[in-house]
Order: structure tokens, then sequence, then C-alpha cells
């Protein structure tokens, strides 16, 4: 196998199967070697392969949705644009349930993207000589910092500043010096932990599939980690997803009891 | 025991023993789903929903434990 060399070239990390660019750099350096140290600064080769691959997802993504909305019209008969209508229908029925049929049209743009975008990128991890862009940390906490501004500005933008703020100190208002700070900190560790989890999962299958594939030398012992990884990886990006709708649900104006709960109530006293 | 050493021997008893509570969590979370899911199975395609969105928040738990292995094992000499 020839990652067996490469696997062992990186090795001062955990053990990770190479992606393209990694396999091209160690075969072109020779000629290079010199070129490169009279450099005044270091180019990270490293990083540059999660940015490669996130742009590489986003070029694909694009092209392939486009060619999809080629067969756009009242009666499609494009089968490749009715599979992408049954999978939009799912993730509109998925976050409707999350949350309600009034607003799933406002908010299912940002948080179907997300889904679909998180999954390609988990899902470009399995290829050969490919890697996850996700299993980098900073991928992730960009991605989780943008659905922690959206969710504050939208939680402003539905309240008014006021009410967003009464959100914080919750319901006996005397308890405001115990409820303020652990309501912000609460706040502030959701893209944390987002992004975290989503780190954990990824980075820990790419480690598991690199270490078994380190075991026994042309022998793919590391199959049955393959097909964790996908299934891992579809529900990592359906938890990141509904995460982000169920934090948009909590900032939303409630009333005090629940339409279905009070219509029963009624019909049960009538 | 120098440091090197206190960190080999607790890193992985550390990632054990996060292994050791996600395990009793989830078990006893996918139980109650297998229950409900017997006691009516039209139900079932909720049920299931729900127990893999709670199995991820605890596998989470677990897997921030293997982050801080991963954090502190470079400085294993």
């Amino acid at each position: 196998m020839l990652c067996l060399p490469l696997l062992e070239a990186g090795s001062e990390g955990p053990p990770e199967l190479p992606s393209i660019l990694t396999v091209v750099v160690e075969a072109l350096k020779a000629p290079f070697e010199r070129l490169l140290a009279a450099l005044p600064f270091k180019i990270p080769f490293e990083a540059a392969e999660y940015v490669l691959f996130f742009v590489i997802v986003i070029i694909f993504l694009f092209v392939f949705i486009r060619i999809a909305l080629i067969g756009r019209s009242i009666r499609p008969k494009s089968r490749l644009y009715l599979m992408f209508e049954v999978f939009a229908d799912y993730l509109k029925d998925l976050f409707g349930g999350i949350l309600g049929p009034a607003e799933i049209d406002k908010y299912l743009p940002f948080v179907g993207t997300i889904f679909i975008y998180i999954l390609t990128m988990n899902l470009a991890g399995i290829f050969l000589l490919m890697r996850s862009p996700t299993s980098s940390f900073s991928t992730n906490f960009g991605i989780a910092v943008c659905v922690f501004v959206y969710v504050q500005f939208n939680g402003i933008r539905r309240n008014g500043p006021w009410r967003y703020f009464l959100h914080f100190v919750g319901d006996p208002w005397w308890l405001f010096p115990l409820s303020l700070p652990l309501h912000i900190i609460g706040e502030l560790i959701k893209p944390l932990t987002l992004s975290l989890r989503l780190f954990g999962n990824i980075f820990g299958e790419d480690i598991l599939v690199g270490a078994f594939s380190l075991l026994v030398a042309f022998v793919p012992l590391h199959t049955p980690f393959l097909f964790l990884a996908l299934l891992t990886s579809i529900v990592q990006a359906g938890i990141f997803s509904l995460l982000t709708a169920v934090y948009i649900l909590l900032l939303l104006p409630h009333e005090e009891h629940p339409p279905a709960l009070s219509a029963r109530a009624e019909h049960q006293s009538a | 025991m120098n440091f090197a050493t206190a960190l080999a021997l607790s890193l992985p008893l550390a990632v054990g023993i996060a292994a050791i509570g996600s395990g009793l969590g989830i078990g006893k979370a996918v139980g109650s789903a297998m229950e409900a899911m017997g006691r009516q199975p039209e139900a079932a395609g909720k049920i299931q929903i729900g127990m893999i969105i709670g199995a991820a928040f605890m596998e989470a738990l677990t897997i921030y434990a293997l982050v801080v292995f991963f954090l502190l094992s470079g400085k294993i000499s």
C-alpha cells in the first residue's frame, strides 16, 4: 500500500491516511527543498489541505446543484432534479417538526444549507486520498460562529432588544445575579460544543481508519470502520443542523401555553 | 512519578472512564427507546430520530474526553 511510507512520514501527530495534497507535496518535495528552505516564511501545507478540500467541496456542490437545476420546470422530468426535490422535502419535514410549519419557510434555507454543506464535507473524508475539512477544529468553529451570530441576531430581531435581554434573566427576576451569568455562559458555550462535537467525531474517525490501516500491509483491515465513518458522518451532520434549529427555536418569541395543549383543555372542558 | 508518567497513566484511564459513563447513559436511552417502539410500532420513526439525537449528545461527552487526550498526548515526551 503506497500509503504506508507516507503515514510514517507524517508521524509526529496521530496517524491519518494521507490526502492528495500530502502525496503531491511529498513526491515533489525533493527538487524544491532548497527553495522552500530559502523562503523567509513557511508554507503551511498541513493547513492548506483543509482549505483546499473546503474549496473543492464548495465547487463540487455548486456545479452539481447547478446541473440538477437545469431540469427545473412545472412538471420536471429530470431525475436528478426530482431527487433533489425529494431531498428538500425531507429536510423541510425534518426541520418542520422542530420549528413548526409557521416558521420553517424563513429558516429552512439557512439550516438546510448547513446540513447539506456539513454532510458533503464529512462524506468527502471517506474517499481515497481526500480529507474532510471538518476534521479540523478551525472549520467547525467557523461554521459554529456563523450559527451563533445568526441565532443571536435573529433573537434580537424577532423579540426586540428588551425581551431578548429578559430571556437571559429568567423567570424570578430577582435571581438575576445568578441566572444572568449562567444563561450568558450557556449561550456562549453553544458554538464551542457544536464545533467540538463535530470535530471529535470526524477527527476520531479519521484517526481510527488511519490507525487500523497501519496494522497490516496490503489488507484493508479498516473497512468496517469506513462503514462506521459513513454512519457518524451522516448522523453528525444531522445533529449539527438539528441543534441549530433547536437554538433558533429557543430564542423565538413563544406564548405562555402551547396552542395544542390549550385547545385540548378547551375541548375537555366543553 | 514525573509529569510524563502521570500523563501516560491517566490519559487512557480518563478516556476509559468517560466511555463507562456514556455506555451506561446510551444503554439506558436506547433501552427506553426500544421499549417505546415495542409499545407503539407506528411511532417507531419519530422515536428512532429522538434516540439518535440523544445518543449523539451522550457520545459527544465521551468525545470531549478523547479530544483532551489528543491535546495532551503531545506532552508525553
